[in-house]
């Protein structure tokens, strides 16, 4: 059998072709494709799901209603654009059916209790070392993004993290530009109140560093 | 550098104030007004940058080889389907 890291993946860095040997169901064309985007969109998958083992699921879903569709791929945006919207629409198909209900209350209340248990978890941090403050900031940003209402986290993975821009991320969520801009000030709002013992300390750090060096 | 807390109680009551689905683009600009003028929000908004560029530079989680070969075989075995989703 083949083995998919043996594979020359040159050969299908025309998008054309690599689209060409995905509707004719080519083994290599399929590897390929998940060699390109697979990496990139799983830890998109987990960022909008908060969940690695539910990002997996989403991968794989994603990347079996994209092959599904390829046929009518007209490639009127770039085919990584159109993964990258098949995954988003994946994962905020498989969040609005985990809940029986979405409303912004029940949003609100969910997150009012991951608030009570990271202010719980926060104040037990004395004083961390810069090593371990880093460690932590990033493993608190991780819990922290994860816990964010659905709405914000979109919109602050997709504009923050991946790098689209305003009109982008807008786009793919179907909203007004001006609504993400406030979803992504209510989004870095609420990561401001929740890593606030590290970005204090993060700024003290800076700040005697740059004392030190004077 | 110092700051006794990353929250801003004016910039979370401009956020309030805007409308989710619809919001009115004065006061989104008033929002970024603020950011660029409140000495609070600048600095934490200088650290949160910081770690959001940490967190976004932290690397690619690799798929498993058996995960890879699994959907791989369904990718190239499963007929073609006309759902009419369009790009």
């Amino acid at each position: 059998m083949e083995k998919p890291w043996e594979i020359d993946l040159s050969i299908y860095d025309d998008e054309r072709e690599l689209l060409s040997g995905l509707r004719r169901r080519d083994r290599m064309a399929c590897t390929c494709l998940l060699k390109f985007y697979a990496p990139r969109l799983l830890r998109l998958a987990g960022q909008l799901m908060g969940d690695p083992d539910e990002a997996e699921d989403v991968l794989q879903e994603a990347f079996i209603r994209a092959c599904d569709r390829i046929d009518s791929f007209r490639g009127e945006s770039g085919l990584g654009t159109w993964l990258h919207r098949i995954v988003i629409n994946t994962a905020l198909m498989r969040l609005r059916a985990r809940r029986a209900v979405v409303t912004d209350d029940i949003e609100r209340i969910i997150h009012d209790e991951a608030d009570q248990s990271w202010q719980s978890l926060s104040s037990t941090s004395v004083e961390p070392s810069r090593e371990l403050l880093d460690a932590e900031l990033l493993d608190a940003m991780n819990g922290a993004v994860s816990h964010l209402p659905e709405s914000l986290r979109t919109a602050f993975v997709l504009r923050d993290v991946e790098g689209l821009t305003t009109r982008e991320a807008a786009g793919v969520l179907g909203i007004s530009e001006s609504a993400l801009k406030v979803r992504l000030h209510r989004a870095r709002l609420e990561l401001r109140q929740k890593l606030a013992p590290y970005l204090q300390e993060s700024t003290r750090s800076a700040s005697e560093h740059e004392r030190g060096d004077a | 550098m110092n700051i006794d807390s990353p929250y801003c109680q004016k910039l979370a009551e401009l956020i309030a104030a805007c409308d989710s689905t619809d919001p009115d683009p004065e006061l989104v600009a008033r929002i970024d007004e603020h950011l660029e003028q409140c000495k609070t929000c600048a600095q934490a908004e200088s650290a949160l940058n910081e770690t959001v560029a940490a967190y976004r530079s932290a690397e690619f989680r690799e798929i498993s080889a058996e995960f890879e070969s699994d959907l791989v075989n369904r990718l190239c075995h499963k007929a073609p389907e006309d759902k009419g989703a369009r790009d």
